[in-house]
């Protein structure tokens, strides 16, 4: 009876348990979608799109625009169907175009292998020509084989080199506005961020 | 009532000093900047800061800021050119220092740097150091857009590339200040808006006060018939080769 009663009683209060934490969870992602513009699981109570950063003067848009850019592994799905895209991210266009025209001709490649054998088998029950007219199935393997490894190619040095790019386009922003930054407060001159009290007068005719 | 009118001029004074040093410390800061990275010759780090240093100096000549800092700022400036390969703009920045911001104890340094950056850009030694004198002539006036007119004069004859993109900057800012401005530079400006090429200009300026048209293009039927499809493209009127006749008459 009492081993009973206990089964009873636990299964009886994981009901009400998980009844609870469902309905915490609805309150909690409804209280959540009312402080933000969109359905978040982190909290968000401002939208970030309208914070202003402190752009260092003297700073292109390129270089706060590379500044502001990191590679995440949505990026490297995106690389893969998008040639050259890491490069293009990174604002190496000539590498980016590069890459883009490799990998085409490694589809076109493709491409054209399974046209060529979809025709010779479906003629031929065979596929592969060879100077006498019989088919070498060594032709399709090489072209085949050649094809995919620019395709792969391409795909791995487009992330590869093109983070290290990145990277490094960003160290050196870094270290070049970091140390100016470093070298202002040495001198001990005005910090541009600092606020100072103006006082002027100005003439115009 | 006296304590608040001190403490108002103390706030005044305070303002218009940290104002005054900011203006300076500007290129002080870019100048501490170039001697950092030239010293570690890292080609990367000394490129990414060409733009950087062009927009200072650049605060310079439109302030006229007359700072002793500027002279070691444009040294510092003409290494770093140095180092990135850029002799065109190395000559132009010693040439900027010399004449604009002349300074004594980097003379020596400069001339010898001048002429192997010329060397780089085809220019014989012996013509190289009368563009250098003749530069060294320019701080003899106060006058800042004398000065300016001296250094635009001056580069013009080193005919780089990236040298004339500057230069034209600093054209507008010049004429902008002089009524009268000076008729090389005049020739000079018109060549490149109707956008000839350099090797095709220096062949012109070199002649530019030949007694004849003829002499002017060095008697090169090719050359001249380039500068008149330029020039009537150029001005697309029937007042074509008014402009081009007038600047460069062999009879002035």
């Amino acid at each position: 009876m009492i081993n009973n009663y206990s089964i009873m009683s636990f299964t009886f209060n994981t009901k009400i348990l998980l009844k609870t934490i469902f309905s915490l969870l609805f309150i909690f992602i409804l209280g959540e979608s009312l402080f933000s513009q969109d359905l978040d699981i982190y909290k968000k109570s401002k939208d970030d799109n309208l914070e202003t950063p402190n752009i260092p003067s003297g700073m292109s848009y390129s270089e706060f625009q590379i500044l502001s850019r990191n590679l995440r592994l949505k990026d490297m799905m995106y690389a893969m169907v998008v040639p050259g895209y890491v490069h293009f991210k990174a604002d190496e266009k000539i590498t980016g175009y590069t890459l883009l025209g490799l990998r085409t001709v490694g589809y076109i490649g493709l491409g054209a292998i399974y046209y060529s054998y979809n025709k010779h088998y479906d003629s031929n029950y065979n596929y592969g020509e060879t100077n006498n007219g019989t088919i070498d199935p060594n032709n399709y393997d090489i072209a085949f084989v050649t094809s995919l490894t620019v395709i792969f190619a391409t795909y791995f040095y487009d992330w590869i080199h093109g983070d290290y790019k990145l990277k490094k386009k960003q160290n050196l922003i870094r270290y070049k506005y970091g140390l100016k930054v470093e070298l202002q407060n040495t001198y001990g001159q005005i910090n541009t961020v600092d606020v100072v009290p103006i006082a002027s007068i100005a003439l115009s005719f | 009532m006296r304590i608040f009118k001190y403490l108002l001029i103390g706030i005044f004074l305070f303002t218009l000093g940290r104002n005054l040093i900011a203006q300076k410390s500007n290129v002080f800061i870019e100048y501490k900047y170039l001697e950092l990275t030239n010293s570690q010759n890292n080609i990367d780090v000394i490129e990414d800061n060409y733009r950087n240093a062009e927009l200072v100096s650049d605060s310079i000549i439109i302030n006229q800021d007359e700072n002793y800092i500027n002279a070691h700022f444009y040294y510092e400036l003409a290494k770093a050119y140095k180092l990135g390969g850029k002799s065109g703009m190395c000559a132009f920045s010693l040439l900027r220092q010399l004449i604009l911001f002349s300074n004594d104890s980097l003379r020596n340094g400069g001339i010898q740097s001048f002429i192997d950056a010329c060397a780089n850009l085809e220019i014989d030694k012996s013509k190289a150091v009368n563009i250098y004198k003749t530069g060294a002539k320019g701080p003899n006036t106060k006058n800042f857009t004398a000065r300016l007119e001296l250094l635009i004069e001056q580069s013009i004859e080193l005919y780089d590339k990236e040298v004339e993109k500057i230069l034209k900057q600093y054209t507008f800012q010049y004429e902008k200040n002089t009524p009268n401005s000076s008729l090389k530079i005049k020739q000079w400006k018109y060549l490149s808006d109707i956008d000839l090429d350099i090797s095709s200009k220096k062949d012109i300026m070199n002649n530019y006060n030949a007694s004849n048209t003829d002499d002017i293009f060095n008697n090169n039927a090719k050359l001249k018939n380039k500068v008149l499809k330029k020039v009537k493209k150029h001005d697309k009127n029937s007042q074509a080769l008014a402009t081009f006749t007038e600047l460069f008459n062999p009879k002035k």
